[in-house]
């Protein structure tokens, strides 16, 4: 067989390893716990992504009817300077969600990249990278994050980059021990010893079977992301207003505690909410992939 | 690192100190080992911190200054507190006074930070300790009755009990508790650490009820969490069932055997919780006012006062490492298969 | 011709006083919360008469723990067994009765909780089984000295992970030895062990059975070891009984396929026909679940498929 057509022919044995995968996963996911989780989280981020057709303004001022508990006309009141609450709620939804998959593509990505790399190369880079990971591991999360915050220009793009840069680590711990695993295998090692290049090899071969864990640590990180967006903009140090997120309408509401507690109620609800579905389903996909081993 | 939560959830004990190039018999060499790999991490970090904090924009002085103050009297200000010296001069000047134990002066309220620090650390740990000893007796009697009783009721209660407190903001939580025990029920004062003029203890606990349950809530179902797993796999353990075959009930298997297997990287956890004990409350003594080291970095950083900020980076960073070493050490004294290996492999 | 009878039934309705354990139609399925149960054990017979040794033999999955742990009550929640009897000493059992059974386990390795030294391993069984003993260290010390554990005051003080395999694997016999059983199990006593220590460990059963007046139940694949050790022998294959008898009768008049196949597998017998699973060369209608036993003398009996029944 000549060594270009196997360049081009990934080896079988991943897709089946990932085929096998997905079926387990969907029947896990027909459970009735998961089924509820997912229809809850397909409910919560259907009406986030529905906010622009309710005709509704997020921005606007509305003076005579400020501080307003919830009624027919506005379902969650309004806040201190007459914005529809549930409006904002919703436009809010979609910044923390969009947050929590940037930040998670941006640290998973960054992870993958990492660990493959530790886990496939030279003992030297893998020293040299596991020290990276050791130093990021060292520094105090919540403060270096508050105050990296404070060199780039508050908004989305800061919180995915302040975010995702500092909870890539134990994706890349994760991936690199697969990856150490996997390149035992006797495909992979037949692949490097026919002599495609290394590159190739991991991408081809051990990527896909890595595919199962990296999907557990990538939905477990989207939970970690929202909550961690969340706590910065809560800080002030995330989205800043006009923009809202939920972290960020957490922060307005201490003000009016004590008069409109409905406007830290919802957020904070949706939050955990989401987030307890976001971890339900990561539970039900780390057990098909278990089950597989 | 930690999404956000207050407290980190447990971590593996992590071979860090194996892929440092550790070689070696003793414990004492150890130690000094780590420590010597430790300055230069210390250092590189509070190099980026700096480096990060003298590339702002804005600095302290416009953190206080508004369009009508003297342009020129601002500038004498920069001068003053050499502001405008390059950054090298800044960074050498501040790391030749933190090693002459000068941590330097805040520039917004002109204390002593060594001062600041030394009453605040304090207030810090009366109000993190007292909740994670709490959360950790709670978490291992609940996660050990949990993992006992797997499948059953009582745990099945404990395990979605744990997956919802963890899904829950624990910011969020303290406004709750704030809005019903403050200003609903009226039982609790919500801010600060001492009503005015008052210095006693009962007006002290009065205070330190509501961020220390929060706080508690907070540190509680990672804890519980891990312990559960923990007992969990002990239970598939060979052991065990062969104490089930000569006839130890349940209740001596546990406390005789499957107890201090759960117990042992608890310990480990213990040390690695140090950093929490200073840093670990951010979130709440901000929402409470509580005046502790936490409170006081969160200030720092609106302020830009980078003398604070500096500080207890450094003094958080150094408590991570100090911890790590913490857990590493008592992991193998207490673990007898690590420690008659001569103590280090 | 051989006569067909169902099987237990040459058991009799009462138990025979010289044998240590009777256990008649042992069944266990697995039944997990969700989905549909698996079969482990199906009609399983064991009878160890007074003072013998019992091999118990097949490939791995045959059912040859399985069949040691349900008599031991050591099985998983979902597991659910039945059985027509079990008398072990004359005793019927019944829940919360303490039966003269010890066990000694596969892996040494796993069997010892690392956090406690041997000293407490003993001490513990000790205070369980001979509650009245005044001076227990003392008497573990002495135990370990019996099973061949030379320096037994330093090995008591040490934990598990000090001593080699084969001092391991003693020190659980000494664990079982200190229960005071009438009956011992050993579940692959030599299987996690080298070579040139199985021979030792084999050594001190034999000699332990002989000391303390025992009878042994000795679970294996390893067929020199059975021609070695046991008296009696029973063959497993998928969760039955597919021959049981005597080791001459078995080993020399081998009727079951099954058993004719292992002992062509013995190295040196087979002229290198060998390769792949005994189970596999069997004809299916051998192990279905009409198959029924045909008794070829008192002691020798077969499992035999339905067709042949009655010629």
């Amino acid at each position: 067989m000549s060594t270009t057509s196997l360049r081009r022919r990934p080896a079988v044995k991943s897709k089946d390893q990932a085929f096998t995968f997905g079926r387990r996963w969907v029947a896990a996911l027909l459970t009735p716990q998961a089924i509820s989780a997912s229809t809850l989280l397909v409910v919560i981020v259907g009406f986030t992504l529905s906010a622009p057709l309710w005709g509704i303004n997020p921005d606007a001022l509305d003076l005579d009817s400020m501080s307003q508990p919830p009624s027919s006309e506005h379902w969650f009141g309004t806040d201190g300077l007459g914005r529809d609450y549930f409006i904002r709620v919703l436009y809010g939804g979609r910044v923390s969600l969009a947050v929590g998959l940037l930040a998670t593509l941006t640290g998973t990505g960054i992870g993958v990249v990492v660990g493959l790399a530790a886990g496939f190369s030279s003992p030297w880079i893998d020293g040299l990278l596991m020290r990276i990971v050791d130093f990021f591991n060292s520094l105090p999360w919540l403060l270096m994050v508050m105050v990296v915050s404070l060199l780039l220009k508050p908004g989305i793009g800061t919180i995915v980059i302040c975010v995702g840069g500092f909870s890539w680590m134990s994706v890349a711990r994760l991936v690199r021990a697969e990856t150490l695993s996997i390149r035992e295998r006797t495909y992979v090692r037949y692949a490097v010893y026919i002599g495609q290049s290394r590159a190739r090899t991991a991408l081809w071969h051990v990527l896909p079977d890595a595919l199962p864990t990296i999907l557990v640590a990538a939905s477990s990180s989207v939970s970690g992301a929202m909550m961690s967006e969340a706590t910065l903009s809560f800080l002030g140090r995330g989205i800043q207003p006009p923009q809202a997120s939920w972290g960020q309408l957490l922060q307005i509401a201490q003000g009016s505690l004590q008069q409109l507690p409905h406007l830290a109620i919802i957020p904070g609800a949706l939050i955990m909410a989401t987030i307890y579905c976001l971890n339900v389903l990561t539970n039900v996909t780390r057990q098909a992939m278990e089950a597989g081993q | 690192m930690p999404a956000g939560r207050e407290g980190n959830p447990p971590s593996q004990w992590s071979a860090c100190g194996m892929r440092w190039g550790i070689q070696g018999r003793t414990m004492l060499g150890y130690i000094g080992r780590r420590l010597a790999v430790a300055v230069p991490l210390l250092l590189l970090i509070s190099f980026v911190v700096f480096a990060i904090m003298h590339q702002l924009p804005y600095d302290v002085i416009d953190s206080f200054s508004r369009p009508d103050m003297d342009r020129e009297a601002l500038e004498a200000l920069r001068e003053r507190y050499g502001l405008n010296d390059p950054f090298l001069v800044q960074y050498g000047r501040w790391l030749w006074g933190v090693l002459h134990g000068d941590f330097g002066y805040s520039l917004v309220s002109r204390h002593s930070i060594a001062d600041d620090l030394l009453t605040k650390i304090p207030h810090s740990i009366s109000l993190v300790l007292p909740a994670y000893l709490i959360a950790l007796v709670l978490a291992i009697g609940l996660g050990l009755l949990a993992g006992a009783n797997r499948g059953r009721p009582t745990d099945t209660v404990i395990d979605t009990s744990n997956a919802l407190l963890i899904s829950m903001p624990p910011f969020w939580f303290a406004l709750l508790v704030m809005y019903f025990f403050g200003h609903t029920l009226r039982l609790f004062p919500i801010i600060g650490m001492h009503s005015v003029g008052r210095t006693d203890f009962t007006d002290f606990a009065l205070h330190l009820f509501m961020p220390c349950l929060v706080l508690t809530v907070a540190f509680y179902p990672d804890l519980s969490r891990y312990v559960r797993s923990s007992t969990i796999a002990q239970l598939g353990e060979d052991y065990v069932m062969v104490q089930r075959a000569f006839g130890a009930n349940k209740r001596e298997i546990f406390l005789s055997h499957v107890s201090r297997h759960v117990l042992l990287p608890i310990i480990t956890q213990l040390g690695l919780a140090l950093p929490m004990l200073v840093t670990g409350a951010l979130i709440t003594e901000t929402i409470f006012a509580w005046p502790g080291v936490g409170k006081y970095f969160a200030d720092a950083v609106n302020t830009f006062d980078y003398p604070v900020v500096m500080a207890v980076l450094l003094l958080s960073a150094a408590l991570v490492i100090i911890g790590n070493l913490l857990a590493d050490i008592s992991y193998r004294l207490a673990d007898p298969r690590v420690r008659l290996k001569g103590g280090v492999s | 011709m051989n006569t067909v009878q169902s099987p237990g039934a040459e058991l009799g309705d009462t138990a025979r006083p010289d044998n240590i354990l009777e256990l008649a139609g042992l069944s266990v399925d697995i039944v997990p919360r969700r989905g549909p149960g698996t079969s482990i054990l199906r009609n399983v017979d064991v009878v160890v008469p007074r003072g013998q040794t019992l091999g118990v033999v097949g490939e791995s999955g045959s059912g040859k723990t399985m069949t040691l742990r349900a008599i031991l009550s050591l099985l998983p929640h979902s597991a659910q067994r039945v059985w027509e009897r079990c008398v072990i000493d004359g005793v019927p059992y019944s829940l919360g009765v303490k039966w003269p059974v010890a066990m000694v386990f596969q892996d040494p390795m796993t069997a010892l909780d690392p956090l406690r030294k041997i000293g407490f391993h003993l001490t513990e069984v000790i205070g369980r089984f001979q509650p009245d003993t005044k001076h227990r260290a003392k008497s573990a010390i002495a135990a370990l000295e019996e099973v061949g554990i030379d320096d037994p005051e330093r090995r008591f003080r040490q934990y598990p992970h000090e001593l080699s395999g084969g001092m391991r694997q003693r020190v659980m016999i000494a664990m079982a030895l200190l229960a005071r059983p009438k009956l011992l199990v050993a579940d692959e006593p030599t299987t996690a062990l080298d070579v040139t220590v199985q021979a030792q460990i084999l050594d001190l059963v034999r000699h332990v059975k002989n000391t303390e007046g025992l009878s042994v139940i000795l679970v294996t694949h390893d067929l020199g070891v059975v021609a070695e050790m046991c008296d009696q022998v029973v063959v497993m294959c998928a969760g039955r009984v597919v021959e049981a008898g005597t080791v001459d009768e078995v080993f020399y008049d081998a009727r079951h396929p099954y058993t004719v196949g292992l002992l062509d597998a013995i190295p040196g017998r087979s002229d290198g026909v060998a390769f792949g699973s005994v189970s596999e060369r069997v004809g299916a209608e051998w192990l279905s679940d009409d198959a029924v036993y045909s008794q070829v003398s008192e002691t020798h009996r077969y499992l035999v498929p339905s067709e042949q029944v009655g010629s």
